[in-house]
């Protein structure tokens, strides 16, 4: 069971309080939080502030933020274990032999404030058998991929480049 | 160059005098006119730094405030409106950009509050002034919600139907993260310590601003980009009917005086509305007779449904505490000062839980003495359906004494 996920909706002090070490590679990704250091902020801003608006607060890519934090404590690596058991084969099987349907890159919405999942749950509905629907994001959706599966459809997330993630999503 | 600094110093000096003059009564008209005759030589830049400068010294925001106003009076009918088509009055657009105008001014308020923060030997009894002001603020744009979601239910849908997108995804985005800001901010206060000048400018800086400068981001995108986009593209009947039915959402922080007639022939108007009765357990009401009897009753009532939204208030001839119908679809918790906000809070819980039925105060309010009764409104099963505030004068009740059995009439 991995630690508390860190997603752009957690808040500043839930980030801080699961990961007190974090606290110096959030200033030095959003050195405008370096005041963070001071009981005040940690009282009353960190405790309702999301890590997407300090993001915006610090104007800083949602998708670096999340993905510096994440290797900071070693989570990029468990979330890759946890959604790739093929880690060694390089791509499933499936990936390769059917054909992509459609290709969603949300970056530019993620960093709007929108959540991806209602569009994407509703588009992979109307995937045939031997279809393909790609999302692209900053950062692996691990929270999104959980309810993606749930329904019953497989998936595989490869790194495309910095903060490019393309996760592909097939029904089983 | 030494000129040009002189003589902006020399503006400034002259706004500060002119301000200090309207806070010790000059007549408003006399300084208007004084003010409309420097501004169109003022850079908006200098109105900011005179106001900061007064502040420093020592002035009320509140004071500051009245001149805004003014300020605004003054530069009225200079603004380019940029919106591509000059729409007409009550038109959804021209509420869309009332309402705009209303929010900026709610922000600009907020913003020399803020100011006051910055001295650092401000006094407790001040501090309290100014945050309580902030609150309000917040409070008060809180309403952008309804601003938000006529965009959202009403435009949008138009706009898809003409295939165009992209606009209302981004927007729509947008929004959320300004409501994630807004919500983000009212949870600072929701707590017991003390707010400190330091805390209150840091909740300032690193979270409320941004969520002023978001407010004011889609301000920009809404009257530069939106409205001249849907402007060209929805006809005269989209708007009508965009129009008929932006009341049932509700409005922010201003409400339309004007009815809008669109350019077009409208369906008859529909004569069962009149003739249709309420039919109640009792007897029955036309809505013509319903509407009159409301006004007719010597009380000021506000409803509030279940999930705590004013869905309705009476508007007698002489309301005692002032409603428009911009308070429709608001939460009750954002219509009173932040100061008594967790009476609410307790009123309507103890209400929801049974444990109370009423709720009773009465204040010395203007020349008036002020009855306000909150009932628990319950169906027939004693499930909670909402709160009725009934507001009243009891004065003219405290002063009878004997009898009056003969007819008088009171002048």
């Amino acid at each position: 069971m991995m630690n508390l996920l860190i997603t752009p909706d957690i808040t500043v002090n839930e980030l801080l309080n699961e990961y007190p070490q974090l606290e110096d590679k959030f200033i030095e990704i959003a050195p405008v939080f370096s005041k963070l250091k001071n009981p005040i902020l940690r009282k009353t801003i960190a405790r309702v502030t999301t890590l997407k608006q300090a993001s915006v607060v610090g104007g800083v890519e949602i998708g670096e933020l999340i993905n510096k934090l994440r290797k900071a404590v070693g989570q990029d690596e468990e979330i890759v274990t946890q959604f790739k058991e093929e880690k060694e084969s390089g791509k499933p099987n499936w990936v390769t032999v059917k054909t992509v349907k459609f290709e969603y890159d949300a970056s530019i919405d993620i960093n709007n404030g929108m959540h991806p999942v209602a569009k994407v749950t509703k588009e992979a509905e109307a995937l045939k058998d031997d279809e393909i629907y790609i999302l692209i994001t900053p950062f692996i959706p691990a929270p999104l991929i959980d309810v993606i599966r749930n329904k019953g459809y497989e998936t595989f997330t490869e790194e495309r480049g910095t903060n490019v993630f393309a996760t592909y999503i097939s029904r089983k | 160059m030494s000129e040009i600094i002189n003589n902006s110093k020399v503006r400034v000096e002259k706004l500060k005098q002119l301000i200090l003059e309207i806070h010790e009564g000059k007549p408003i008209e006399l300084a208007k006119e004084e003010l409309t005759k420097m501004l169109g030589s003022i850079p908006y830049g200098e109105v900011v730094q005179a106001e900061q400068e007064l502040i420093a010294g020592g002035m009320a925001a509140e004071e500051i405030l009245k001149y805004c106003d003014l300020h605004s009076e003054a530069l009225k009918g200079s603004i380019n409106l940029s919106a591509s088509k000059i729409v007409a009055e009550g038109h959804p657009v021209d509420t869309l950009i009332k309402e705009n105008q209303s929010i900026t001014k709610q922000i600009e308020a907020i913003r020399l509050f803020k100011r006051e923060l910055q001295i650092e030997d401000l006094s407790k009894e001040r501090l309290e002034v100014v945050i309580l002001n902030i609150r309000g603020g917040l409070n008060s744009l809180m309403d952008i919600e309804k601003h938000y979601v006529r965009k959202e239910n009403l435009i949008f849908p138009y706009l898809e139907k003409y295939e165009i997108t992209g606009p209302p995804t981004v927007m729509w985005g947008k929004h959320d993260e300004t409501r994630g800001f807004l919500k983000s901010s009212a949870k600072v206060f929701d707590t017991e310590e003390e707010l400190s000048r330091e805390d209150i400018l840091s909740f300032y800086e690193f979270l409320f601003d941004q969520a002023l400068i978001s407010i004011e981001e889609m301000i920009y995108k809404e009257e530069n980009i939106l409205f001249p986009m849907c402007l060209d593209t929805l006809t005269e009947i989209d708007w009508y009917e965009i129009y008929s039915q932006s009341d049932s959402i509700g409005y922010c922080l201003y409400a339309p005086e004007v009815k809008w007639k669109p350019e077009i022939d409208l369906p008859k108007e529909d004569k069962s509305i009149t003739s249709n009765r309420v039919q109640l357990s009792t007897g029955s009401f036309t809505l013509n007779e319903l509407e009159a009897v409301f006004k007719s009753i010597p009380v000021d009532l506000t409803f509030v449904d279940k999930e705590d939204t004013v869905k309705y208030y009476s508007h007698g001839k002489e309301r005692i505490f002032e409603r428009n119908n911009a308070i429709i679809g608001r939460k009750v918790q954002f219509c009173h000062p932040p100061s008594s906000v967790h009476i609410v809070e307790k009123i309507l819980s103890d209400f929801k839980a049974g444990i109370e039925d009423e709720a009773k105060f009465w204040i010395n309010f203007k020349d008036k003495y002020v009855h306000i009764a909150y009932y628990a409104v319950r169906g027939s099963q004693g499930e909670y359906l909402g709160t009725l505030e009934v507001t009243q004068d009891v004065n003219q009740y405290k002063q009878l004494e004997g009898e009056r059995r003969l007819l008088t009439y009171d002048k």
